[in-house]
């Protein structure tokens, strides 16, 4: 990379977010992450996704963090399952690294795409760029999306981000395997315990549906919040149900 | 956390060269030319690492040398007569990892043993110096960049810059020594290791 077409803010940005995407710890690092980028490439939009496959494509549902992306569009998104049918996402598969939205475009033309990319421009992501690794060995995925007007977007934001992609990726790597820690270090029974505590019952309640002592009950509360950082057990269901966590 | 903004584009060219180049490394040799790229930008003149492993507090055994361009004659002294154990700027990165001066490490370990290995070092032109250290909590290691020079022409921003790309560096000398190398205590045994 010729690094010298850049402006030395650009250099200086480019470095800074090298810097945090080292340093990045949880989902919420990653959104101001998310945000940084966006300003330097000019995105509106902004949103990052993991998930495992091959170079068929996804074999499982991603795990998505919204910047700044429709969350309507994102609820379709996930709902429809459209990442089957994303060309970013195929492309990404295939060669990882930066690429252009209008240029990944223009090599799917099936109808399928079509409907797509139609659909996606009815919530103003017109043009984008994005940047992605997958890991074969692992067999994990990421891209790092930022959308907005058409023609907001050229080789020069492709090149940022792929300068930025493989310290991305680790960065989502990391913080994905440490979601994927904390949801196994959840036992089955604590599971329980926050899904009647999302339910609203209070301990007393919940020792007489699991038949256990109210003591036991405070112990697993006391325990999830331990794991999952939280200051009560509301933090906890929320920290729980954002990432995903009740689901077994 | 280290600000971009101070510095100039072509450092910060040069910073970004160097963290592209540490991604692909996959040599010693590979290594050994971040060292010596790092070495310009810090205006050192010589430049070495190592990575150690720790146990009570202390250096015990030496997991792999890359030799920027330091004086090989005093890198087999060193080794050999195991000079690491009182190397005042390995016994501060031992407990340390911030990038810091020699000069104010000297301060810090002003002992017989040390005085011993400071002047030899000299003789090697070895006078002067900032080093990095990464220390690795689940193996107990530490890797320290060093790179010396024979005029104190060391400052913060040097540090500054140092601190931007040894991490970097530690995950290239992390791959090429395998992540979890063996053991080794004397240099031949690292050179082998290395090659």
């Amino acid at each position: 990379m010729d690094y010298r077409k850049f402006t030395k803010k650009q250099l200086a940005d480019i470095l800074d977010i090298i810097h945090a995407s080292v340093s990045c710890r949880g989902e919420k690092q990653m959104e101001g992450l998310l945000d940084s980028i966006g300003s330097l490439v000019s995105g509106d939009f902004s949103v990052c996704g993991i998930g495992k496959g091959d170079a068929k494509g996804l074999s499982e549902t991603p795990k998505v963090i919204n910047g700044s992306y429709p969350w309507e569009w994102l609820k379709i998104y996930g709902e429809r399952e459209l990442y089957y049918n994303d060309p970013i996402i195929w492309h990404n598969f295939q060669y990882p690294g930066a690429q252009l939205w209008d240029q990944t475009y223009e090599l799917f033309s099936g109808k399928i795409s079509r409907d797509f990319i139609s659909m996606s421009r009815d919530f103003g992501l017109c043009g984008g760029v994005s940047g992605g690794l997958f890991d074969k060995g692992t067999g994990l995925s990421t891209i790092f999306t930022f959308s907005g007007k058409e023609k907001a977007f050229d080789g020069h934001q492709k090149e940022i981000m792929s300068v930025l992609s493989p310290h991305l990726h680790q960065a989502l790597v990391r913080v994905y395997k440490e979601t994927v820690n904390v949801r196994c270090s959840l036992s089955g029974r604590e599971k329980e315990v926050m899904c009647w505590i999302r339910e609203g019952k209070t301990n007393w309640e919940i020792s007489m549906i699991l038949n256990i002592s109210e003591r036991t009950v405070k112990f697993h509360v006391q325990n999830i919040e331990r794991k999952l950082n939280a200051v009560n057990k509301t933090h906890a269901v929320a920290i729980a149900l954002d990432q995903n966590l009740l689901t077994s | 956390m280290v600000s971009s903004k101070e510095f100039s584009k072509k450092e910060l060219v040069s910073i970004l060269e160097i963290i592209e180049a540490a991604q692909n490394c996959v040599t010693p040799g590979e290594v050994s030319s971040l060292l010596l790229r790092t070495k310009d930008l810090v205006f050192a003149d010589y430049s070495v690492c190592g990575m150690g492993r720790l146990s009570g507090g202390e250096v015990k055994d030496i997991l792999a040398v890359v030799n920027g361009n330091y004086p090989t004659e005093w890198l087999d002294v060193y080794f050999t007569e195991g000079l690491y154990r009182y190397d005042p700027v390995v016994r501060y990165h031992s407990s340390f990892s911030p990038t810091q001066s020699w000069s104010d490490i000297y301060t810090m370990y002003d002992d017989v043993e040390a005085r011993f290995v400071v002047s030899n070092a000299w003789d090697f032109g070895i006078r002067h110096g900032i080093s990095s250290s990464i220390f690795m909590p689940g193996l107990e290691n530490i890797s320290i960049f060093a790179f010396a020079a024979r005029n104190d022409s060391f400052r913060g921003h040097h540090k500054k810059i140092l601190d931007s790309i040894a991490l970097h560096m530690n995950y290239a000398l992390m791959r090429v020594t395998g992540g979890f190398p063996r053991p080794v205590k004397s240099p031949d045994a690292i050179e082998d290791t290395l090659k």
